[in-house]
């Protein structure tokens, strides 16, 4: 029996390569850094903002309210959020009909972070050259200095963002302040812990792999695509065949001469996901730009006109117009624009007060001092208003009829008041053994108080008197 | 132009469905989390707890998103390796070999 096979250890992954992009200089470039600078801004500075004396947007959940500048919302207006949620879906829908992986190159909390943790790596590490000699080279005092900076730099950042989310639940100066103390809630610390650890993952060591094994839309996104949406493609038919400096100079009379492509794989160095943009369109491309703007630096080196990678559209590419109003776009749009026209207008009408109204189960009727018909209901009355107020309720639809809140109170801002109410009326009065009221409850405190009225019924028994008339 | 062949090493793959499990059962959980606790307020579910719980809201909002990733990652786990499993029916085996011999006959 042969033993000369040593064993081999089963691998359950195949190592990652890890990916170096080279540092890009251009137009795409410039924008892109623009836009990661102030979406980065909008997330670390949103929690220090102040409004009238509290955080501007506190989503509060331990007291279960959501604070949007003078706004408060209440777990009651969770549709508000489902709307914002189906109008954000549909935007992306629209976007990416339109201009392809806008979302993806340009706005993904994904690409925002790996950015800003690539740029850390190349201010401590180097370029692309550096870091790949960094990496194949023996541990040396300097490269451990350099390794641990650049995780100190990360790791402060992550942690910083881990506060600045937990910023957003609680209000973010209290927060500093027990952190600071070593005085915060297990729940509060474990969360800061969690966020800036799934940051230092997912955009120090998973990064593209994010992307290309986990993200659903870069597999569905296709089906949003079309032939007039705007992708990042390289010019084949200009840029093939492609040819390297000295085979060029030897092709240069032949009939298959050179084409514009010099085959100097910048695109393929600069590619964040390490795809070649020249195979075409691929679903890992992210739609950074970087690739475009490598080669049109090259291209202006080697004399040749630009964007021989550039955004283009299909169609574009078959000689064809690009229509930018087709079916889709038309239809994501009316659908956006009603939804968000939907939504301002639920917004402006939302009162803030809500009231349920809850017949008596025991008695449909009583009748009391010989004469008065009486019915008790149970109002569930929700102040979503800031302040805590008191309310006054009238009954429409029922002539003489008297209301009396019977446990009349103050209702705190955000509680919900279980109100009992009797309403009575004159036995002769009463026209039919059941009838629609309405009750009409109004706000009695704030600058501009709100009122609600609801429906529901009247029942008792129409005297003989009546009746025989 | 060929469509390329599969580029990826069949090992990568249980890398691969780790990670996409755990981060769609995560999604879900948020979702779930968000839809559940926005009906319910912890406090009052706890007071009905047929077992005495102090838990802040904070502590169950968090407690419940483990709950909920757990759950939907068990069945995200469980659906991807069943799925990944070979069939191993007899009866399929056979036919599949029977096929492949009527193949080679034909050749």
């Amino acid at each position: 029996m042969s033993r000369n096979a040593s064993p081999q250890p089963i691998k359950f992954y195949q190592p990652h390569e890890k990916i170096y992009p080279r540092e890009t200089k251009g137009f795409f470039q410039n924008l892109r850094t623009t836009t990661l600078l102030i979406l980065l801004g909008i997330y670390y500075v949103t929690p220090w903002i102040m409004w009238n004396g509290r955080q501007a947007i506190l989503f509060d959940l331990p007291a279960r309210k959501f604070h949007i500048f003078g706004l408060t919302l209440w777990p009651q207006d969770f549709f508000f959020l489902t709307l914002l949620l189906i109008m954000a879906g549909l935007s992306l829908f629209f976007f990416t009909a339109l201009a392809g992986r806008l979302w993806c190159g340009y706005a993904c909390p994904q690409t925002v972070w790996t950015d800003a943790f690539i740029w850390m790596e190349r201010l401590i590490e180097g370029s692309r050259a550096k870091q790949i000699k960094l990496t194949n080279a023996p541990w040396t005092s300097e490269k451990i200095r350099k390794r641990v900076l650049k995780h100190v730099l990360w790791v402060s950042f992550s942690l910083w963002t881990g506060f600045t989310f937990v910023g957003y639940f609680t209000p973010i100066k209290e927060l500093a302040s027990v952190l600071w103390t070593f005085d915060a809630s297990f729940w509060q610390l474990f969360w800061v812990l969690f966020y800036g650890f799934a940051t230092y993952g997912n955009a120090g060591f998973l990064r593209e792999q994010v992307c290309q094994y986990m993200c659903p839309y870069a597999r569905f996104q296709s089906a949003m695509f079309d032939k007039d949406t705007l992708v990042i493609a390289y010019d084949e038919a200009r840029g093939e065949p492609r040819m390297k400096g000295k085979k060029r100079n030897e092709n240069a009379d032949k009939a298959d001469k050179a084409g514009d492509c010099i085959d100097c794989g910048l695109c393929v160095q600069v590619c964040p996901t390490g795809i070649d943009i020249r195979n075409g369109l691929q679903y890992e491309c992210i739609a950074c730009a970087a690739c475009i703007d490598v080669c049109n630096e090259v291209m202006a080196g080697v004399g040749k006109p630009r964007n021989l990678v550039q955004y283009t559209t299909e169609a574009t590419t078959e000689g064809r117009k690009t229509k930018i109003l087709r079916p889709r776009i038309l239809i994501y749009a009316t659908l956006l624009g009603a939804l968000a026209v939907g939504f301002l207008i639920a917004l402006m009408m939302r009162s803030s007060v809500q009231m349920d109204i809850l017949r008596d189960r025991n008695a449909l009727y009583k009748v009391v001092s010989g004469n008065q018909i009486e019915n008790t209901y149970t109002l569930k009355v929700m102040n979503k208003s800031h302040v805590d107020q008191r309310y006054q309720l009238v009954i429409e639809g029922l002539p003489d009829a008297k209301v009396a809140m019977v446990n009349d109170r103050v209702v705190m801002a955000g509680e919900i008041a279980n109100i009992t109410v009797q309403v009575t009326v004159p036995k002769d009065k009463l026209v039919a053994a059941s009838q629609t009221v309405h009750l009409k409850l109004s706000e009695l405190e704030g600058a501009s108080p709100d009122s609600i009225t609801e429906e529901t019924r009247f029942l008792g028994r129409v005297s003989n008197g009546s009746e025989s008339k | 132009m060929n469509p390329l062949s599969e580029t990826q090493h069949p090992q990568h793959e249980l890398y691969r469905t780790i990670g996409v499990v755990v981060w769609v059962s995560f999604v879900a959980a948020a979702i779930a989390t968000a839809l559940f606790f926005a009906t319910f307020d912890p406090l009052e579910i706890l007071d009905m707890a047929t077992f005495p719980l102090d838990w802040s809201r904070t502590a169950s909002y968090s407690i419940g998103f483990f709950l909920f990733w757990m759950l939907t990652s068990a069945t995200g786990g469980m659906v991807a390796w069943l799925l990944s499993t070979p069939v191993r029916s007899v009866s399929h085996l056979q036919r599949t070999s029977e096929t492949e011999a009527d193949d080679e006959e034909g050749a």
